[in-house]
């Protein structure tokens, strides 16, 4: 069955886009040239279809306060412009999403993963009592363009007469490209920036060629999968849900130790007391002749110790890397590991998650 | 098992221990309230296993509320939160290690460790 198509399918395709499916969308994955688009990313400025993460609008007096008592972060207090990241978790600490809380001034949005959406609203309207409050998923009538680079807050910036330099993570304003409205926020993939600007579907499109006309290159899901597995981010599709918790994850910077409970608390609060957090995010890289693919399992001295979550090949230099759930005994960065079903192919950690930083 | 608890007429409802209601009547009166107040209980979303007790001495009912009289002091629910909390006891425990007002919830499957929060 085909995926879904995002409001700007037609505008990519023109733009020569490749298309193939993940997590239940039919995504550009390429614009034919990989190499050219890394390079775009790293070094200048690239823009993404992002439409196909989650967006959910949330209205009523009680929204900031109910997400604070449900997920793992403090946003009772954010701000008209100021947001923040947050993980909803079971009542065992066990992820159901990374979200982005972000106060717009007259409503709250929330930036879920990729389906997750109906899924956010339900776990969300479980809970809901007797709060003010009212979810709508907007993911279908919204459109998200993120605009990845070093020149991207002076281009975007400057084509929404606004000045994104200075942001803070996740800080965001209403803005009007083109006549178009909506907002931008600024949400880095880590040391890179990145700045994302969400409008109106039908709108999307003509933003889109405000965008690439001022010389922006489009990257498809490929690249975009190589930048985050380069900087041991989590992805929604193999490394956040509920095998995991936030603290395997390393979402260290969105957790509120202080803040009081909220679902999952007590089992979060005791694996960082008592240390117990037995696994880790890490990011890797292989021995050149190594045959690896997502699922593959790891082992040090004869035991499985873990399992590869993401591969991706890096276009500059055709290297393979990954990103996995490896034992705290295998998580030191250096730590070199087999795979287990591959005689002499080893997997080394190169660095530990932490998407957020260290939190504190 | 926690002991759910019926009116006379046989519906379930909220019971409030002798303590309790001492306490309650003492609370009240710091507020400059006498005998015209009721305890208001409810259910929030959050705490560590779900869902949360609420707990505020109030003048009157709210439009809605359903009013439950037991051992001299007035219980204002609303409709929602008495799906919740249908048969549940309040009780005060009290001392220096006493965790203060505490509900015995009949309906929570699970209840995190400070008694504060509970699942169904």
């Amino acid at each position: 069955m085909a995926g879904r198509r995002t409001p700007l399918y037609n505008a990519t395709a023109r733009q020569g886009a490749s298309f193939g499916d993940w997590a239940g969308w039919e995504l550009p994955a390429s614009y034919g040239d990989l190499l050219a688009e890394y390079k775009a990313a790293c070094d200048g400025d690239a823009d993404h279809d992002s439409s196909y993460m989650g967006r959910v609008k949330g209205t009523g007096e009680d929204v900031l306060d109910l997400l604070h008592r449900l997920s793992t972060n403090a946003v009772v207090s954010l701000e008209a412009g100021q947001g923040a990241p947050t993980v909803l978790t079971t009542d065992r600490g066990r992820i159901l999403d990374l979200i982005t809380v972000l106060n717009l001034g007259d409503h709250i949005q929330l930036l879920t993963g990729p389906q997750a959406s109906q899924d956010v609203i339900e776990w969300i309207d479980k809970y809901t009592i007797v709060d003010d409050v009212e979810f709508e998923d907007v993911t279908s009538s919204t459109a998200m363009v993120s605009v990845i680079g070093p020149k991207g807050p002076d281009i975007l910036g400057s084509l929404a007469g606004i000045e994104l330099g200075t942001f803070a993570p996740h800080q965001s304003a209403r803005v009007a490209i083109a006549g178009a409205e909506g907002y931008i926020v600024r949400r880095d993939l880590a040391d890179l920036t990145r700045c994302e600007v969400v409008v109106k579907s039908h709108d999307s499109e003509m933003v889109w060629q405000e965008i690439i006309g001022v010389g922006v290159t489009p990257v498809g899901l490929e690249v975009s999968e190589v930048l985050r597995v380069e900087r041991a981010l989590p992805g929604h599709d193999g490394e956040l849900g509920e095998s995991y918790n936030p603290l395997e994850t390393g979402l260290w910077g969105s957790i509120s130790f202080t803040k009081g409970c909220y679902i999952g608390q007590e089992v979060i609060a005791r694996l960082d007391t008592y240390q117990k957090v037995q696994k880790h995010l890490v990011s890797f890289s292989f021995s050149p002749d190594a045959r690896i693919e997502a699922g593959i399992k790891l082992a040090k001295e004869g035991r499985e110790v873990g399992q590869v979550t993401s591969v991706v090949k890096v276009p500059t230099t055709g290297e393979l890397i990954g990103l996995g759930y490896v034992r705290k005994e295998a998580a030191e960065v250096g730590t070199q590991i087999s795979l287990a079903e591959e005689a002499g192919s080893w997997a080394k950690v190169e660095a530990q998650a932490l998407p957020f930083g260290p939190g504190g | 098992m926690t002991t759910a608890y019926y009116a006379e007429d046989g519906t379930l409802t909220i019971s409030i221990t002798e303590k309790a209601a001492k306490m309650l009547r003492n609370f009240a009166r710091k507020e400059g309230l006498d005998d015209e107040f009721g305890v208001k209980v409810g259910v929030k979303g959050g705490g560590c296993s779900g869902l949360l007790y609420t707990l505020s001495i109030e003048k009157e009912a709210g439009l809605n509320d359903k009013v439950i009289d037991n051992n001299g002091v007035k219980v204002f629910i609303d409709k929602k939160s008495y799906i919740f909390l249908a048969g549940t006891e309040l009780d005060f425990s009290d001392g220096l290690n006493g965790k203060g007002f505490v509900f015995q919830n009949p309906n929570a499957t699970k209840t995190c460790g400070c008694g504060n929060s509970f699942g169904v």
